[in-house]
This record gives structure tokens, sequence and C-alpha cells, in this order.
């Protein structure tokens, strides 16, 4: 009785009681399983509508300049030094909008 | 543990990119400490700690552009599971939160048929408690959290929290 009214005047014993006299709940798979399977499902993100709009106009503005360009190379004639710096130019420009739009997918089929 | 910079860095992917990933390090993170102040403060009840444990989360996981990155976010998801914990007593009407709350039953108790004599008394000791005591007794001792932070997630006066200890503490020695 002595003992135990001595614990209650000592917090760090009365710590140590708690800690080591009460059940714990170890981290489980399952638990985290619950949770991740009862969030709402994904939100389609806000700027879905105003992304695609943005990767439409970048390919009509690229095919407009591929159809000049090759329409300036088939009235020539000629490929000059120019024109292949042109070309690497405008294909750097449309990979643009294209890693754009497959990376995210590319990285969510690999997470899955 | 994680770093505060950690959990505004998860968070922050959750907020901005919808990112699972990101909330399930959390939610590792964090169940134990929480499942374990929940199952002691429902009195081993372990069926009712997990479902107050996912409401926590899922509760969390909504209202994550609310946390203000002020108080650590393990002090926000324990402000949360109390606020549940609460929700429960007044939905159950089992106990007000000031009452001392009936005993349970041994069946929905956790490992009790290995307890030792040493967690049979601290049980004890707890169930004449009422829920604010055992939760400020289980944040202090428990969990180690300084007063200020348990009045956080308590929501009230760091002298209400410390009279509740010390009432706490003159009900538990006279248990026995």
């Amino acid at each position: 009785m002595k003992q135990q009214n001595d614990i209650f005047s000592n917090d760090d014993a009365l710590r140590r009681a708690f800690q080591k006299g009460l059940p714990d709940a170890p981290v489980t798979a399952w638990f985290t399983r619950k949770v991740m399977n009862r969030l709402p499902p994904r939100r389609r993100r806000m700027l879905n509508g105003m992304e695609w709009g943005a990767y439409g106009v970048a390919i009509l503005v690229l095919a407009i300049y591929w159809i000049g360009w090759i329409s300036h190379i088939m009235s020539k004639g000629t490929v000059t030094v120019g024109d292949i710096g042109d070309m690497a130019v405008l294909l750097g420009f449309t990979l643009l909008p294209v890693v754009a739009i497959l990376a995210p997918k590319v990285v969510a089929w690999i997470r899955e | 543990m994680l770093t505060k910079w950690e959990e505004l860095r998860l968070v922050a992917r959750c907020v901005a990119g919808d990112d699972r990933r990101a909330f399930e390090r959390l939610v590792e993170e964090y169940q134990q400490p929480l499942r374990r102040f929940l199952l002691n403060l429902t009195m081993g009840n372990a069926s009712l700690t997990d479902d107050l444990a996912q409401d926590t989360f899922l509760k969390a996981y909504l209202g994550l552009r609310s946390w203000q990155g002020v108080a650590r976010f393990k002090t926000w998801l324990f402000r949360i599971a109390m606020n549940e914990y609460y929700g429960y007593l007044r939905r159950n009407r089992e106990i007000l939160p000031d009452d001392p709350p009936d005993s349970i039953p041994v069946d929905e108790r956790v490992d009790t048929a290995g307890a030792t004599e040493a967690r049979l008394d601290v049980e004890r000791c707890l169930s004449v408690l009422s829920a604010n005591e055992r939760a400020a007794v289980l944040l202090f001792y428990l969990e180690d959290k300084p007063l200020k932070e348990i009045s956080r997630i308590l929501d009230m006066p760091e002298g209400t929290v410390k009279s509740h200890l010390s009432r706490a503490k003159v009900k538990m020695a006279q248990v026995r």
C-alpha cells in the first residue's frame, strides 16, 4: 500500500508503470490498408480542362509549324543546315507536350 | 519519428497532388501511438479502437488543408481522435465525459488472459477515471507529452489539465 502511494507521488515512477503496464498496439500493414481503402476516390485535378486545352493549343501551333516547314522544304527542293536546325527545334517543342502527357501516366503505371 | 519538415512535405504532397503514398507514410508513422492511446482510452476495446483510429485518419485526410502546421501533425491527429472519442460517447450515451466509465466486459478486453499483475493494476487505476482524466493521464504518463501539448489535444487550459491530473492521481491512489 505504502509502495503504491509512493508511486503516485513520483511522476517518473508512474510514467514507467504506465509505459510498462499498459497494452501496446503494434504497427500492422492491415490497419494501413484499411485506412487507405476507406479514402475517397482520387479527386479529378481541377486543372485538367485547362491543361488539356493548353496541350491542344500547343499541338495545333506545332502542327502549323510542321506543315510550314515541310511545304518550305518541298517548294525549295533542298535541305540546308538551317532547315535541319529548325527541324531540331520543332522536334524539341513537339516532344515537350508529348512527354508532359505521357510522363504522369508512365509514373503511375510503374508505381502500380 | 518524422521531423516537422518531413511532415510538412508529406502533407503538402497530399494536398497538392492527392499523393496517397505520402498519406500512407503518415498513417504508417502515427498509427502505433494513436492506436495505443485509443486502446487504453477505451479500456482495451480493440474493435472500437480500430474504428476510432480509422475514422481519425479519414477525418485527418479530409481536413488536411485545415492543418496549419503550427502544432505537430501528431498533436493535430490526437486532437481529432479525442473529438472522435467524444462523438462516440455522445452517440452511444454510454457515459458523459466527466462521469466515471462503466466497466468493460472481460471478453472485450485485449490480452486479458496474459496480462501481468502490473498491467491489471494500471488498467484498474484507469477504470476509475473520467474520460477527460483518463485522456490527460494517458497523454502525460503513457505518451509522455508536455502539458502545453495536452491542453491543445484536449482543447482545455493547462490549469484544467493539471487539475485533471492531480484529481486522477488521488483517485488512482485510492484504488485497492
